[in-house]
């Protein structure tokens, strides 16, 4: 591979109370490349994702053992700031999750809230972040109208904008396309390509023909364990693991 | 910041622990001063002695009177309001429109709204005077209007805790009494009434509670004379109308008439308590059944 | 007659029964509002709502008594406001899953059963007389503020929950504080909820008459209240004071209060119910 490795996860356990949903997961994944999660539902997939901004912090009984190493260091220790590895990797959701604000409030959101007040910085950084995620021609006479009122489409390459704007150098990308039209689909996707040649990007989906389409590298998961992870060309034309060939195919899912 | 957070945190978490301190004042407050009542007036008397006269000469510390005066008024409003609420629940459940649903609820719900001092000028003035044409003998102030009107009162109670019990009750259950061939009628007794029976008493009980609590409506309208009688037609007293009684005459702070207050005080939260709790009960055990 | 005729009578009857029992109540209630208007609306004039009272039923106002109204409800908003939302937001945001905060929230649903005039017996010897407020305005605003916190919490909560969990983490996303999102986010976007929860609980605190002659206050307050300390009177005791005699004009005058207590209460659950339509029809999640 030669390339930096940037996302990493050493024998990593996690569990919801009793319930063990990761099982020992090693992987290494490299810089400015996307990478691809698949597996049924359930899989332990979107758990994984969000172990690499600690989202699942929140949620009662989740802990969890091993290592998740960002730029070669360990996130779970008890000297990282919670806040600031998040402004390092951006998410974006499910379904789009626009605030109940204007589009312009949206974007700026995560500058205001670290504290930022000037305000051609935040103009200029709502611009060249609405341009990065393509939505700036179509929103630009309209920053403070509300964001509710976009289209799904809209709204996701909305929140995809929210992330950047941050600067993040990771995005983690929860199905963000599972919510949305094919047209809107097709947008997000030519987006994301655009955008790995700054960011590390992890992807959980659903869908194997996007995850054909965007990936460089694809990691299959079932039952909370990573069963196969390679090249995505590789993967998908010659899968080493008997429940990859099946998944792949569609046997189940 | 993060010192900050954790300040925001802690005064968050006092203003929900004040809730518990309301609690703990109220016991406090009840049993400190009720305590000196009962260092006097044994309890076996409070419990068993039959007349209630803190205020006369001939001093007597029965709060049996009190306690028939406040179930009989309770009584009077929950037979008026058990059958009219449950019949609107049943009704706007299986019979009525969505139309007439969305345009009868708002407006029941403004019967709760009215504050209860206006409810007793309305049992004084208008329903008084109007029972006396049918019963002669009906007295000036009386359980009996004071009680139709708190009826009245919590009519939207009853109709709208027992309409939200029925509609939880499931789907399959109507449409199987339906699908036999049922009549509205025979499905609403027959199967969703018992299938919503719990949320049905839960409701009646909160009622109840409400109406032992209830002060102004018959402080206004049932009289000021603690008897012992199950008449609905004379005047007597409840619980809350002596405690308003009293507050409004002169009685200095450490005397026994001012114990007194809370000596009945804490026999209408005793009464009040377990009626709540009652109720959180049976909510309780009726959601595991469905869950 | 078949038994399923009978049966089908018998729906038909009920039927019947049942619009009547939805109607007695409603007509009932406008029977007596009628009957209200008729008699008191003649006696409302700029007079009688700028004067003192007076033992002349003919001379006497509500000035003391919607000024004292006026003042119970602003105090009460300033105390319970702040206090029953940061309650809310704690058992809603805060709270975890643990003995002590099943026993919060079982204790709040307690004392939203708890009587009003207990409530006045809890002010009478907390703020009355052991922290000398005696009979004043902040007495009486305290009293209320306690009695309506419980609806405040509650509503509050409800409010809270309406807010998507996605709301949350997109703001939590983006290095967000817990505060940061609460604040921002959950706050803002459940804030027609809270004040609607609010209105309601003021439209309760404003009729309310037991409490506030528990601790005190008075029928025959012959100022306005200038100050929190001052002693005061309010609508539903002027009410209660002109009900309990036994001259007809002060009946009157009763009814010409109720009619103007009534405006009050209506004006605030109106808005309530207006701030909740909107929010309804503004925020499709």
């Amino acid at each position: 591979m030669g390339k930096k490795t940037k996302l990493e996860a050493i024998d990593l356990d996690a569990y919801y109370g009793d319930f063990h949903a990761l099982k020992s997961i090693n992987i290494a994944m490299e810089e400015k490349a996307v990478t691809a999660f698949i597996g049924p539902s359930g899989c332990g997939k979107s758990t994984f994702l969000r172990t690499f901004n600690r989202m699942n912090d929140y949620i009662e009984g989740f802990r969890t053992e091993g290592q998740i190493l960002i730029d070669n260091k360990d996130i779970y220790q008890k000297d990282v700031r919670v806040d600031e590895l998040r402004k390092n990797v951006g998410m974006v959701f499910q379904k789009p999750n626009p605030f109940p604000k204007s589009i312009y409030e949206n974007v700026v959101y995560g500058l205001k809230i670290q504290g930022v007040k000037k305000k051609s910085v935040l103009e200029e950084a709502a611009e060249t972040s609405l341009r990065r995620a393509a939505l700036w021609d179509e929103v630009k006479d309209k920053l403070h109208k509300s964001a509710l009122a976009l289209s799904g489409g809209q709204q996701q390459r909305l929140c995809i904008a929210r992330a950047l704007a941050i600067s993040p150098s990771v995005l983690l990308m929860d199905e963000p396309a599972s919510a949305l039209d094919p047209i809107s689909t097709a947008k997000v996707e030519e987006l994301i390509y655009e955008l790995k040649n700054d960011y590390t990007i992890v992807i959980v989906t659903h869908n194997m023909q996007q995850a054909g389409r965007v990936s460089d590298y694809t990691a299959f998961f079932y039952m909370g364990e990573l069963v196969e992870f390679n090249k995505t060309k590789t993967m998908f034309t010659s899968p080493k693991d008997e429940r990859t060939q099946n998944y792949i195919t569609g046997r189940f899912g | 910041m993060r010192a900050s957070e954790k300040i925001i945190e802690g005064l968050l978490w006092l203003s929900a622990v004040i809730t518990i301190l309301i609690t703990i004042g109220i016991i406090w407050v009840l049993l400190s001063e009720s305590i000196g009542f009962f260092q006097v007036v044994p309890l076996s008397e409070f419990l068993t002695e039959k007349e209630w006269t803190p205020l006369f000469a001939d001093k007597k510390f029965g709060i049996m009177p009190l306690v028939a005066g406040t179930l009989l008024t309770t009584g009077v409003a929950i037979a008026v309001a058990l059958p009219i609420g449950l019949t609107i629940a049943i009704y706007l459940n299986e019979y009525a429109h969505d139309r007439m649903r969305l345009v009868v609820k708002p407006l029941l719900e403004v019967l709760a709204t009215i504050p209860t001092v206006v409810y007793g000028f309305f049992a004084l003035t208008v329903v008084t005077p109007f029972l006396q044409t049918i019963i002669p003998s009906l007295a000036g102030f009386n359980a009996l209007s004071a009680g139709i009107v708190m009826g009245i009162m919590i009519i939207p109670m009853i109709s709208s805790l027992s309409e939200d019990a029925i509609s939880s009750v499931p789907r399959s259950l109507r449409e199987a009494a339906y699908g036999m061939g049922s009549t509205r009628l025979q499905t609403s007794f027959g199967v969703m009434v018992p299938a919503a029976s719990s949320g049905i008493v839960v409701s009646v009980i909160l009622a109840i509670s409400r109406a032992v609590g209830e002060t102004m409506i018959v402080a206004i309208a049932a009289g000021q004379q603690p008897r012992l009688t199950l008449n609905p037609l004379v005047p007597i007293e409840t619980i809350t109308t002596y405690i308003v009684q009293v507050s409004l005459g002169d009685v200095p702070r450490g005397s026994l008439e001012y114990k007194t207050i809370f000596a009945a005080g804490i026999t209408l939260f005793v009464f009040t308590f377990a009626l709540n709790n009652l109720s959180f009960w049976i909510k309780k055990k009726y959601q595991e059944k469905y869950d | 007659m078949t038994n399923s005729d009978i049966n089908r009578l018998k729906d038909k009857a009920f039927h019947i029964f049942g619009i009547f029992c939805t109607f007695i109540g409603l007509v009932v209630l406008a029977i007596f509002l009628f009957d209200i208007v008729v008699e008191g609306v003649g006696r409302i004039n700029w007079d009688f709502l700028t004067s003192l009272p007076s033992r002349r039923a003919s001379r006497a106002g509500i000035l003391t008594a919607w000024v004292g109204t006026l003042w119970i409800l602003v105090l009460t908003t300033l105390i319970a406001f702040p206090l029953g939302v940061s309650a809310g937001v704690y058992l809603e945001e805060y709270a975890k899953k643990s003995r002590i905060n099943n026993f919060l929230e079982i204790n709040i649903a307690n004392l939203a059963g708890v009587p009003s005039i207990i409530y006045g017996l809890l002010g009478l010897e907390i703020f009355v007389r052991q922290m000398r407020l005696g009979g004043s305005l902040l007495a009486g605003a305290l009293t209320l503020s306690l009695l309506i916190l419980p609806i405040i919490i509650v509503t509050t909560r409800e409010a809270i929950k309406a807010v998507p969990r996605s709301i949350r983490d997109g703001s939590y996303a983006l290095g967000a504080s817990k505060w940061q999102t609460v604040w921002n986010q959950v706050l803002p976007a459940s804030f027609g909820g809270i004040l609607t929860g609010i209105i309601l609980a003021l439209s309760r605190a404003v009729g309310e008459a037991a409490p506030l002659i528990v601790i005190g206050a008075l029928a025959y307050v012959p100022f306005t209240p200038s100050s929190p300390l001052d002693e005061f009177t309010v609508l539903p005791i002027q009410i209660f004071n002109w009900t309990s005699r036994p001259q007809e004009e002060f009946l009157t005058n009763a009814a010409a209060a109720i009619i103007i207590l009534l405006i009050i209460t209506f004006m605030l659950n109106g808005i309530a119910v207006y701030l909740r339509n909107r929010q309804q029809k503004k925020i499709k999640w």
